[in-house]
């Protein structure tokens, strides 16, 4: 029984080790020669949630400034407000990578050229993804968006990057490729 | 008219709507309810008399509709304690007590028709509840998350 335990133990200690060591070989994928992500990804009826909107719901100040009235009405009136907000913010923002996954997965069927670590990667920083949204989801409910700052700004840094990932992608194929992956995406859809 | 030309008189009738139009008005808040104000409901086509006679009312719209987003995006990114401030000196140049204007706006939420077009839902989910914590704050009344200020 201990033998398991230590074993599940380094496993999970490996693979946050692992998630470490590859947080940034998404990121490091740069964005170039597209003026905007967002247009290129509206394409393929992409919309992500607004990286000002992350961080205005997210900060601790409005709070702070709430909490200087000492009303406590106030104070469940901002909350309630508040944490609607950052729950469609949540929405938007795992629906939005759900389908940027399932995007990269159209282009990989029409032999977009890969790395296994970079797939690693991708895997491993999304698994993390879900997990840290399920988190943010229990967060945003006990005590408020602003107790769970770091970790949203985690998942809109990977969003962030998944996103710039797939438009580099899409903006090095030729238009026959190109094609072909809108015809797998309007497929799997 | 070409694309260029176009893009030349819209940034120059933006400028001139800034300088001459907006620039008499207190803050972001006024200027977000005037240009909401000027906007047809039905079309979604600004109409400015004085800026459409200036340059052509195509262009004189479109640069209607730039300022109206870039105001919009400016009060969005402030926090609430500066929408606060904005409220609060929007409401007695709207010629109305602080009092009168925070039952009215409780009541008939008009900011809500105040957002330009094709914003994003976020934004304006943001935008509302911020305003209506606003008028909460400025009330001193309890505003339950649940129903309606009567």
């Amino acid at each position: 029984m201990e033998l398991w335990f230590f074993i599940a133990i380094s496993v999970a200690f490996l693979l946050l080790l692992a998630v470490w060591t590859t947080r940034n070989a998404v990121a490091n994928v740069h964005f170039r020669g597209v003026e905007s992500s967002q247009s290129v990804l509206a394409d393929f009826h992409i919309t992500l949630p607004p990286v000002a909107v992350a961080k205005r719901v997210f900060a601790r100040e409005d709070w702070e400034f709430i909490l200087k009235y000492g009303r406590p009405e106030l104070e469940r009136l901002f909350l309630y407000e508040r944490k609607n907000v950052a729950y469609s913010w949540l929405r938007r923002t795992r629906s939005g990578v759900g389908t940027l996954m399932r995007l990269r997965r159209a282009m990989l069927r029409v032999n977009m050229h890969s790395t296994l670590g970079l797939d690693l990667a991708v895997f491993l920083n999304y698994a993390v993804f879900v997990v840290f949204c399920r988190i943010l989801e229990l967060g945003i409910w006990w005590r408020g968006p602003f107790f769970v700052q770091t970790m949203a700004g985690y998942t809109t840094q990977f969003t962030q990057s998944l996103s710039s990932l797939c438009c580099a992608v899409l903006a090095a194929l030729n238009n026959e490729q190109r094609s072909r992956v809108q015809a797998q995406w309007a497929a799997t859809r | 008219m070409s694309a260029a030309i176009k893009r030349i008189d819209i940034e120059a009738a933006i400028n001139d709507l800034k300088n001459r139009t907006l620039a008499a008005l207190p803050c972001d808040m006024s200027r977000l309810v005037y240009l909401a104000s000027i906007r047809d409901y039905n079309t979604a086509q600004y109409y400015h008399a004085g800026l459409a006679a200036r340059f052509t009312e195509e262009v004189a719209s479109s640069a209607l509709a730039a300022c109206h987003r870039e105001i919009f995006d400016n009060v969005t990114a402030s926090s609430l304690e500066e929408l606060l401030n904005q409220i609060t000196i929007f409401a007695p140049s709207a010629g109305t007590s602080i009092d009168r204007f925070v039952v009215a706006w409780s009541k008939l939420e008009p900011y809500r028709i105040t957002i330009p077009d094709e914003v994003d839902s976020l934004v304006a989910e943001l935008f509302f509840a911020n305003v209506k914590t606003a008028l909460a704050i400025l009330s001193g009344s309890t505003v339950d998350g649940s129903q309606q200020c009567a």
